[in-house]
């Protein structure tokens, strides 16, 4: 090779250099937030996020849409789904480099996985709390009870034995029930509440929440003993107290998740996820009228918090 | 190869083959049975509502808050709501009005109890005394503030009231109530609540007795009562889905009736009420609910003076009577001679010699009612954004009047009902209601809309503005309201008639308001301004009555009309604040500016005048509860309201009443009670309504116990 031709060589070598130094850096993955509809849980859920990427990721393109709304998803973009019906559209359309469904219950996900096997990595953040979160409250605020009432339905009932060995491990016992819309709600509860030092309300299908939920409440103002919910609203028809997963809640745990897999990720991250925060909220006057301990929702979720052994988050 | 579709049958059998697999399905469980509300407040709209939700203004007195205030009465209740007029009209008749302007019958205000209503006819207005139910048989009151008509119908024209009763659910076992004090009142109560069999249930008896206001100079006022009353209720829930609720009641009352200015003409008045209620709920599913109403009013009541002959009142002894009378007809030389003794025309005359010996009753005769009323109601979520309710319904209203002297009628009317109302979730802060009634009524078919915009400004703090229309049909009395003084064919005065053309009320009203709710820190504000116009009131106008039936001279009569307006403005304030565990602070105010105009007679000289003084200006209480530990409480509460002329009363001045109580909790081994020692009026004397009905200090003591089984 004469000078000539190495001269050469090193001007395409400089070439090469210069082009490869002045293309643009790789495009951080897209986010799309797809909501189930517009109802205000979803959309707080929406806007924590959006507003954490924006401030902390502002390379990463954060989309929000309905569900029902199309809209390019690139092949490195993240679907963030919230709601079931947001997480079965997406799951049906599997696009993207993979999807986080949120706001979502076990079983609703299961049921999206058995009618529709998807492709692209999956993982989802469950929003139902586990029954020992629910006798941990009612440890915590009625130390003294043994009798834990609760009934159980449809979905409740799959979580009896965990349940029962949960409020053995509190020293109490399990006495329930069953309960389908065939029941007569008022000769199943009588004699459960009667029987019992207070009361689980634990979730099931709404049809029966919203039907048994008054007279539990009725029952457990005659009877004295507390009623501890599944949600703010139970609290605010008259439960002492309960505890839930709030859209606060599932947005935190979301954004980790997001930082996790912006940073890099692992395979830990595509596979289901219980959530591993809850709110509570007290119902101060029947709380008061109960004599309860007199607690404000921080302080006794920290509470709660310790006797689960969990780190008390910030 | 050309696609093929497949035949309809073939497409649709995989579905058939599945139906087994998903018969067998796991139950499905998403977020939306985690969110879903937990019924709350319901007499705004018909259907569940959070207050911050709801079209309209709501107070809700709660059982503790009556216990807490040492209320007595339905007066001393409702003077806890902002905007309401509740005054003694005698110490055991009632007027309760929300922006009224303090007539001896309110009738622009809904009552209902559990959903029935129990306003009558006989009086366009409610009679509180016969309810059938105790203040211990009340859970708690809901109170629509502002025209409730879009939801509840003609009569919620200015408001509504929802009193709600306890669930057989909701006690258990036996408990008394025994109260003693000043009046000489003497009450008492006995409560049982059990189950037989698959159906709760729950009885209620009561007695209230005492002597009314204090005499004053001109003599006693004979506004007794003795009242008896019962109750009963089952609750019977077949399945989760449906829930059946049956009632029914009856009182029996003895009150003194009259007007305070006359104390020497009170007469006593004896009332039967009855009711019976029937309210089957369903669910249909997670969206779907039904509710099915039908209830039974019966009212009778009775109130005759006797008087004496008609010769004797007037002035005739009873052997000139005898004489006048002794040869039928009356020659005319008696004739002439008896109107020439009196003054009287000759035609006239010669009529009342033929009912000379005729006895003569004041009072109000006998008068009763009756209603059917039949509705059905159908609440439905079309979407997370999107709920309301539909309904329709029918009543029959039967009145029955009689006095000898005066009218002897028996009218009855049907009247429908169609209604809706919407809520939608417009933008994750706002909140749009919509509904209206369609009422078809003797007076035609009238609209009632209402719609209001509810925006969340931040967590806890709630904007709502609101528009509403309702209209007011004249009630059966009103509009067959015919007064005469009538001795057997003899026609001799008019008193009250109603016009022929006479139609409905309407109301205008707008709002806006302001909400805080805290949480922890049990702060509550509620922050209402008002404009509210009626228009074409159904009032009275004064005429002479016509020559030929005018016997003793010249005479006005009093015809019901509409004309004119009254125009309600100002501002109400609500704040509930729990300082402590256990200090209490609740406070109300209400400032409303009243104009109106008002027709006072055509003739002989056209005077139109205006009732502005018709309404307090100001009025408002505090109410201050201490729980002082082991059992004791004490409450210290002030109501004042500014000077007014109650419209069917006197003029009244300003007052401010201080009330307090001191009660004791407690529970002896499984026995709970509460003995509670309540002061009415710590302050100087003051007048109610008449400047006869002196409030003076009061003294009760009350013994609560309950006996568990």
């Amino acid at each position: 090779m004469n000078g000539t031709d190495v001269k050469s060589v090193w001007r395409v070598v400089a070439l090469v250099v210069m082009m490869l130094t002045s293309l643009p850096a790789p495009a951080a993955p897209g986010v799309h937030l797809v909501l189930s509809d517009y109802t205000r849980q979803y959309q707080q859920v929406a806007a924590a996020i959006a507003t954490h990427l924006d401030s902390h990721h502002p390379d990463v393109e954060v989309v929000t849409r309905l569900a029902d709304e199309s809209a390019g998803v690139d092949r490195d973009d993240l679907v963030v789904s919230i709601g079931t019906r947001a997480s079965e559209l997406s799951y049906r359309r599997p696009v993207g480099a993979g999807q986080l469904a949120i706001f979502v219950t076990e079983t609703g996900w299961l049921d999206i996985v058995d009618r529709h096997p998807g492709r692209t990595p999956k993982a989802v953040i469950f929003m139902d709390q586990p029954v020992d979160n629910y006798v941990a409250l009612a440890k915590v605020l009625a130390p003294e009870a043994r009798r834990y009432g609760a009934l159980l339905g449809p979905v409740s009932a799959r979580h009896r034995q965990r349940l029962q060995a949960q409020v053995a491990a509190a020293g109490g016992q399990l006495v329930y029930d069953f309960i389908d819309t065939h029941s007569n709600p008022l000769q199943v509860l009588g004699p459960l509440m009667d029987n019992a030092d207070l009361f689980l309300a634990l979730p099931d299908q709404e049809v029966i929440n919203r039907n048994i939920a008054q007279w539990v409440l009725h029952l457990g103002f005659k009877m004295k003993i507390p009623v501890f919910g599944f949600s703010q609203a139970y609290t605010q028809a008259g439960a002492a107290a309960s505890l839930f997963t709030s859209p606060a809640d599932i947005s935190r745990q979301a954004i980790r998740w997001l930082e996790a897999y912006l940073a890099g990720g692992d395979e830990n991250l595509w596979r289901s996820h219980p959530p591993d925060s809850f709110t509570i909220a007290i119902n101060p006057s029947v709380s008061r009228t109960l004599g309860l301990p007199a607690m404000d929702d921080d302080s006794l979720r920290r509470a709660v918090e310790q006797r689960l052994g969990a780190r008390p988050l910030p | 190869m050309a696609h093929r579709e497949l035949p309809t049958i073939v497409r649709f059998s995989p579905w058939v083959l599945l139906c087994p697999l998903l018969a067998q399905a796991q139950p499905t469980f998403t977020e939306d049975d985690l969110l879903g509300d937990i019924p709350v407040v319901n007499a705004v709209s018909q259907f569940e509502q959070r207050l911050e939700q709801a079209p309209a203004s709501v107070t809700i007195i709660s059982r503790d808050l009556i216990a807490m205030s040492g209320a007595q009465n339905f007066v001393d209740i409702f003077r806890l709501v902002p905007g309401f007029q509740a005054y003694h009209v005698g110490n055991n008749r009632y007027g309760i009005s929300y922006h009224g302007i303090g007539r001896e019958f309110p009738n622009q205000i809904e009552v209902m109890v559990d959903g029935r209503s129990v306003y009558e006819t006989l009086f366009s207005s409610v009679n509180w005394s016969t309810l059938g139910i105790g203040l211990s048989d009340i859970d708690h009151i809901e109170v629509v503030r502002g025209s409730n008509a879009a939801a509840q119908g003609s009569n919620a024209f200015m408001g509504a009231i929802n009193i709600v009763t306890r669930k057989p659910v909701q006690d258990s076992g036996l408990a008394l109530e025994v109260t003693g004090g000043d009046l000489q009142t003497r009450n008492g109560g006995l409560r049982y609540s059990d189950h037989f069999g698959a159906v709760d249930y729950r009885v209620a008896l009561g007695y209230e007795s005492n002597s009314g206001f204090p005499a004053v100079a001109e003599g006693p006022l004979e506004d007794d009562r003795e009242l008896a009353y019962g109750n009963f209720r089952a609750v019977y829930t077949p399945t989760l889905l449906d829930t059946l609720d049956v009632s029914m009641g009856y009182s029996r009352d003895r009150i003194g009736w009259g007007d305070a200015d006359h104390p020497d003409e009170f007469t006593p008045a004896r009332s039967i009420s009855s009711f019976q209620s029937l309210n089957w709920q369903h669910t249909l599913d997670r969206d779907h609910e039904l509710q099915l109403h039908l209830y039974h009013n019966k009212f009778r009541t009775t109130n005759f003076d006797h008087q004496g002959p008609l010769y004797g009142l007037l002035g005739i002894d009873g052997d000139t009577a005898a004489y006048l009378t002794a040869i039928t007809p009356a020659p005319a030389a008696v004739v002439d001679q008896f109107a020439d003794s009196t003054g009287l025309p000759t035609a006239a005359a010669a009529a009342l010699l033929e009912v000379l010996t005729t006895p003569i009753y004041g009072g109000f005769g006998r008068l009763a009612s009756e209603r059917y009323d039949l509705e059905f109601q159908h609440d439905f979520r079309l979407s997370d954004t999107v709920r309301g309710s539909w309904g329709l319904g029918g009543r029959y209203d039967g009145l029955d009047a009689y006095h000898p002297q005066g009218y002897s009628d028996e009218i009855d009317e049907n009247s429908y009902r169609l209604f809706a109302h919407s809520e939608w979730q417009a933008a994750p802060r706002l909140i749009l209601n919509g509904g209206a009634m369609v009422e078809h009524t003797h007076v035609g078919t009238l609209l009632s809309p209402r719609f209001s915009a509810n925006y969340q400004l931040a967590p806890r703090h709630a904007l709502r503005t609101a528009y509403a229309r309702g209209n007011r049909a004249p009630s059966l009395l009103e509009a067959n309201e015919r007064s005469v003084a009538q001795v057997g064919e003899v026609i001799f005065d008019i008193l009250r008639i109603a016009d022929p053309d006479l139609h409905e009320e309407k109301v205008t009203s707008y709002e806006l308001a302001y909400m805080y709710q805290g949480s922890t820190s049990g702060l509550s504000l509620d922050l209402r301004l008002f404009n509210e116009k009626i228009t074409q009131v159904i009032d009275e106008v004064q005429e002479p009555v016509p020559p030929e039936v005018a016997v003793f001279g010249d005479r006005n009569l009093k015809r019901l009309e509409n004309h004119g307006f009254w125009q309600f403005t100002g501002g109400e304030l609500q704040l509930g604040y729990r300082i402590t565990d256990s200090t209490l602070v609740r406070l109300h105010y209400t400032h409303t500016d009243f104009d109106s105009e008002v027709l006072i007679q055509r003739v002989p000289t056209l005077l139109v005048l205006d009732k502005n003084d018709r309404v307090a200006r100001h009025s408002g209480g505090i109410l201050l509860h201490q729980a002082l530990g082991r059992g004791w409480s004490v409450s210290l509460s002030t109501y004042h309201q500014s000077g007014l002329r109650w419209e069917d009363g006197n003029s009244i001045d300003a007052f401010t009443r201080v009330d307090a109580q001191l009660a004791y909790y407690f529970d002896l081994q499984g026995v709970a009670g509460s003995l509670r020692l309540a002061a009415q009026n710590l302050g100087s004397t003051y007048s109610e309504f008449n400047d006869n009905n002196l409030f003076q200090t009061r003294y009760f003591l009350t013994l609560q116990l309950e006996l568990p089984h």
